[in-house]
């Protein structure tokens, strides 16, 4: 949940972290037990260009999810919101204030070799933007459709498509297109030495929209988003490693913004669930546009409080 | 006054929980622990109150024996859980001021509140949030919250590793924000009720810190501890040594203590009495400072 960009989250199969939510919602269906759960974070970072600190960033978050099943019904409900404190600087790019993100994850038809899910995804983000010396608020949402498919015992893959529509205050509204296709291997037992390993990509369609008489034009870039997670569990004790790259296009200049985390836990049965996590991100820019002189680094740190039932 | 000013984050860190437990709780059942996950490995519930008395001295000036502060602990560990609770106040350090090799007085409190779980008797996570105030000479306020797990290596050895993230605030003051980490291992052996060794090193460290007007609100610190206690036919005596550094070129300093324990570990009641004594070291300066601390706690569960 650390970052305040993109949701920190399984893709294929559930995270050995009950309280961790899933971003296919036909994944819910391969819960083992329902569950619900607390995340606050803490996070500190600067935004340098040429070597001199134009931001100095301190964000605070909640997160929570819950998740249960009624028989073959499986339902999954996330938030997570995200605030940035700093001073706005009309000199450089855009920088994001706040985030709130929901997430309702619904089960409609599976067996023990095939789910189909699906949910509903809202982002509301408030940015400063310099162009327009103006907060600018964005709101999209979308509705996800989803499978996931075992293959033996060990293996799950899956894929979902999601339509999403953006509606903001000083911009044209836009509509473009998410996929994402991942892969999860589980090995080991419950009670004994448990591994989890899942790998995705997600791709977010360009999509440029002109502006109109009252409103600027809407370009949401190319977006490719890799995630890898390791997760091992013994003796109840969950060690899991996230990382996430993202890499993206803003008027000629390449992005990649990446991120590591790493969480302990102590994950029973049933029972409390508490643990922390910590994890440091990066975005530089890359390719022809290339500046080693601007980066933006943050680290973070939180605590989760949760109950398995 | 200008040492005060820059030396704020180090005031209250001087009057921390400096007893702490970092891997393992105390064989005394009356002392709190540092990092969360060490209330996992207490030998039951208790409850018990604290009184600390101290002295300072140097060439030039000396504050004589006084209540430096009062404290009381909670823990209950009703099963798995474990939680503990636990508040200092009316907290009286008797500080350095270096520019004048005086002795300047700062008031506080302290207070935190944990949560772990352990799991098969070999390993342990928790959570804990943490609320330090300064109310004299300056109004400043220290909340912290942080997490940490411990494991249980071998029958009787134990390793720990916690972070707590630090926010320190004030009137007229940006607020700035650090992370401390700590770690430590520890080795357990025999009964709590009898006949018990326990031995722990331990080291905590945090980065400096400055606002934006460039002053030092957190020095880099590094604390490095070692413990031994025995508890022999239910008396116990304890010995932790530790040495404290604190900022890098003039602004450094280093504290060394030692601490002796003795007293009577009951299975219910427990009394024990503390020596403290300690040598601040600034600019080739040394300032002593004796500290004498009484724990009574009783235990159930």
């Amino acid at each position: 949940m650390l970052s305040s960009g993109d949701l920190h989250a399984q893709v294929v199969s559930p995270s050995l972290d009950p309280t961790e939510n899933v971003i296919i919602p036909a994944a819910s269906g391969w819960r083992r037990s329902a569950s619900v759960g607390i995340e606050y974070l803490e996070g500190d970072g600067t935004r340098k260009n040429d070597f001199s600190t134009i931001y100095d960033l301190h964000s605070s978050g909640l997160a929570g999810n819950i998740a249960f099943n009624l028989s073959k019904f499986y339902f999954e409900g996330s938030y997570n919101s995200t605030t940035t404190n700093t001073t706005p600087d009309p000199s450089d790019d855009s920088i994001n204030l706040e985030t709130t993100e929901n997430l309702v994850s619904l089960v409609l038809f599976g067996n023990d070799f095939f789910l189909i899910g699906m949910g509903s995804h809202s982002r509301t983000t408030e940015d400063f933007i310099p162009t327009i010396a103006d907060h600018l608020k964005s709101e999209r949402s979308g509705m996800i459709g989803s499978i996931s498919v075992a293959i033996g015992e060990s293996f799950k893959v899956g894929g979902a498509v999601e339509r999403i529509k953006e509606t903001s205050s000083h911009k044209v509204d836009n509509n473009w297109l998410d996929t994402t296709f991942g892969l999860s291997a589980e090995f080991g037992s419950p009670g004994g030495v448990l591994i989890r390993m899942e790998a995705s990509s997600t791709s977010s369609a360009k999509s440029n929209k002109e502006a109109s008489a009252e409103l600027l034009s809407n370009n949401h870039p190319e977006v490719a988003i890799i995630r890898t997670n390791l997760e091992i569990m013994f003796s109840g004790l969950l060690f899991a490693y996230e990382n996430i790259t993202k890499s993206y296009s803003v008027e000629s200049s390449d992005f990649l913004a990446n991120e590591n985390q790493m969480g302990v836990l102590w994950v029973p049965p049933d029972g409390l669930v508490l643990g922390f996590y910590f994890a440091n991100q990066s975005k530089e820019k890359t390719g022809a546009n290339k500046s080693a002189e601007y980066t933006q680094a943050n680290s973070a740190f939180s605590i989760k409080l949760g109950q398995v039932f | 006054m200008k040492i005060p000013y820059l030396f704020l984050g180090a005031l209250l860190i001087w009057g921390q929980p400096i007893l702490g437990q970092i891997v393992t709780s105390s064989i005394d059942p009356g002392l709190p622990s540092e990092t969360p996950s060490a209330i996992s490995w207490r030998f039951g519930s208790a409850v018990a109150i604290e009184s600390t008395y101290g002295e300072r001295y140097y060439v030039y000036d000396a504050v004589g024996t006084h209540n430096i502060h009062n404290s009381g602990l909670f823990t209950w560990q009703p099963s798995q859980v474990s939680i503990e609770l636990y508040s200092r106040v009316n907290e009286i350090i008797d500080s350095v001021d270096s520019s004048t090799d005086t002795f300047f007085e700062t008031r506080g409190s302290q207070s935190y509140f944990s949560i772990a779980v352990r799991g098969e008797n070999r390993v342990s996570v928790g959570i804990i949030a943490r609320q330090n105030e300064q109310t004299s000479p300056l109004t400043f306020s220290e909340s912290s919250f942080g997490g940490s797990f411990s494991a249980r290596v071998f029958d009787g050895l134990f390793m720990a590793v916690g972070l707590e993230r630090v926010s320190s605030s004030g009137t007229g003051f940006e607020t700035v924000r650090w992370e401390e980490t700590k770690s430590g291992i520890a080795y357990l052996v025999g009964d709590p009720f009898s006949t018990m060794l326990r031995i722990e090193l331990g080291v905590s460290s945090s980065p400096e810190v400055k606002d934006d007007v460039l002053k030092i609100r957190n020095q880099t610190k590094m604390v490095s501890k070692g413990e031994i206690e025995l508890l022999l036919a239910n008396y116990l005596f304890s010995f932790r040594g530790k040495i404290k550094d604190l900022g890098s070129g003039t602004n450094a300093e280093t504290t060394r203590s030692a601490r002796f324990g003795i007293g009577y570990r009951g299975t219910s009641f427990s009394l024990v009495y503390y020596f403290d004594y300690g040598e601040e070291e600034i600019n080739s300066k040394i300032f002593s400072e004796s500290k004498y601390l009484f724990n009574i706690s009783y235990s159930f569960m």
